[in-house]
Parts: C-alpha cells; sequence; structure tokens
C-alpha cells in the first residue's frame, strides 16, 4: 500500500513537467490533465491513509464496530469504491495527457497511443464489468482498473524519462 | 541552466513513476487476496444477513473474529 500511495501523486507530478514543455495550444488538456490527476491522488490518498490510521489501528485496539463497510476486505465497501473512481479518474487524466501530448516522433506518437488504450480500457473494463455483474461486481473492476493504470504508468513513464534525458543532453532543442 | 536543471527534475520523476509503479505492481499480484470472488482460503467474511445486523453483537462479533484472526499472529 505504501508504494501505491506514491503512483498518482507522481504522475501528476509527471505531468506537470509535460505542462511546462508542451505548445500553448495543448495546454487546455495538460491543466484538465492535471486536475483530473489531482482528483485520483487526493481520493487515492484518502482511500490508503484510511486504511493506515483508522482501521489497523482499530483491529489492533478491538475497536470494530461500524468497521465493516471500511475495511479493504469488504469486496463492496468505501475501500474498494474509492480505489474504483480513483483509478477511473486516472484514466481519464490519460485521455487528457494523450490529448495534451504533441506527435513530433514516434516516442511521442507511443506515449500517446498508450495514454488512449489504457483509458479507453478501462471505460470499457467499467461498462463491461458493471453490465456483467450489476451489484455483484465486487473488486473485480478495481483489479483490472489498477492492472490496467499501473501498465499505463510504467510503459508511459519510462519513454517519458527518456524525452528528458534527451533534453538534458540537447537543452537548446 | 534553469531548463537543464528542470530536465533533470523531470527525469527522476517520471523514472520514480516507473519504479514506483513497478514496485507496486509486483507486491500487488504477490499478495493473496483475503476477500471477494479471488479469495481461495482463509477468507475474511465481512458480509452478515441484514436480518442479523440488527444484533449488534452477533454483528461486531463476526467482524471481530474475522479481522483479528486476519491481522493478529
Amino acid at each position: 500500500m505504501y508504494p501505491a500511495l506514491l503512483t498518482a501523486p507522481l504522475f501528476a507530478m509527471m505531468l506537470n513537467g509535460i505542462h511546462d514543455r508542451i505548445a500553448e495550444d495543448r495546454t487546455r488538456f495538460s491543466r484538465v490533465a492535471m486536475a483530473f490527476s489531482l482528483v485520483a491522488a487526493t481520493l487515492l490518498t484518502a482511500d490508503y491513509f484510511i486504511q493506515l490510521r483508522v482501521i489497523q489501528p482499530a483491529v489492533r485496539k478491538g475497536e470494530l464496530d461500524g468497521l465493516a463497510p471500511l475495511t479493504q476486505y469488504n469486496p463492496h465497501g468505501v475501500f474498494i469504491a474509492l480505489e474504483e473512481a480513483g483509478y477511473l479518474l486516472l484514466a481519464v487524466a490519460f485521455l487528457f495527457a494523450g490529448l495534451a501530448i504533441p506527435t513530433r516522433n514516434r516516442l511521442h506518437r507511443f506515449i500517446k497511443w498508450v495514454f488512449g488504450v489504457g483509458f479507453t480500457a478501462v471505460v470499457v473494463l467499467f461498462v463491461g464489468l458493471s453490465m456483467a455483474y450489476g451489484f455483484d461486481v465486487e473488486y473485480r473492476f478495481e483489479v483490472a482498473a489498477i492492472t490496467v493504470d499501473w501498465t499505463v504508468l510504467i510503459v508511459t513513464a519510462i519513454p517519458i524519462a527518456l524525452v528528458h534525458r534527451q533534453q538534458l543532453s540537447r537543452p537548446n532543442r | 541552466m534553469a531548463v537543464t536543471r528542470n530536465a533533470r527534475f523531470e527525469f527522476w520523476v517520471a523514472a520514480l513513476t516507473a519504479v514506483t509503479t513497478a514496485i507496486a505492481f509486483v507486491v500487488a499480484v504477490l499478495t493473496p487476496p483475503k476477500g471477494g470472488p479471488f479469495c481461495v482460503e482463509n477468507c475474511v467474511a465481512t458480509r452478515t444477513p441484514i436480518s442479523r445486523r440488527t444484533f449488534l453483537g452477533t454483528s461486531s462479533g463476526c467482524t471481530r473474529l474475522c479481522l483479528q484472526h486476519h491481522y493478529l499472529p
């Protein structure tokens, strides 16, 4: 849970770097991407902190009344709902991040493509699993959304780091 | 100079994003589910029938047993 706490805030910081470097006509998309990523980071940070600083001490101290809806082991509890909302909003941030990135070279096109596919996959999974399972969806969508979102974050952060590294060696470009 | 410093910071943020997310991913994959549809064994049951929830002692007792079973050595 500790590394998961950092992923969404780090993505927001990464978007901040993209926002600073793109042409002005695309900053409207990067601003929206940053807004969605910050909402996602806020939701996910609150969600994980509630588990770490509310649920775990309460269980240790035997203060268990009312914990059932909040614990992460409840497959349709508050924890799962907030995670679902957070990772869904992170996917929306992917859409606008993809729109913000220019198509200058193959690396840029690849990053755009991965962001677009990530957003589409999460939306399709949300609609598909909700229709297939209804109220019994439990944490199926949460697992699927985390898998897609984290794959997108890993696959896009590496080329974005490479782009910044290229700028380090050629600062005038 | 400032451009270089910014690019270095952004490089490290992107690299850290990839590494942190990869660690979180590996930890998540290796953690067995303790409840819900993918749980295989030693599952935590948080659900109780609605009629039994009116008896708070029964409901909280069930939750206590389930959670203590998971958390305590």
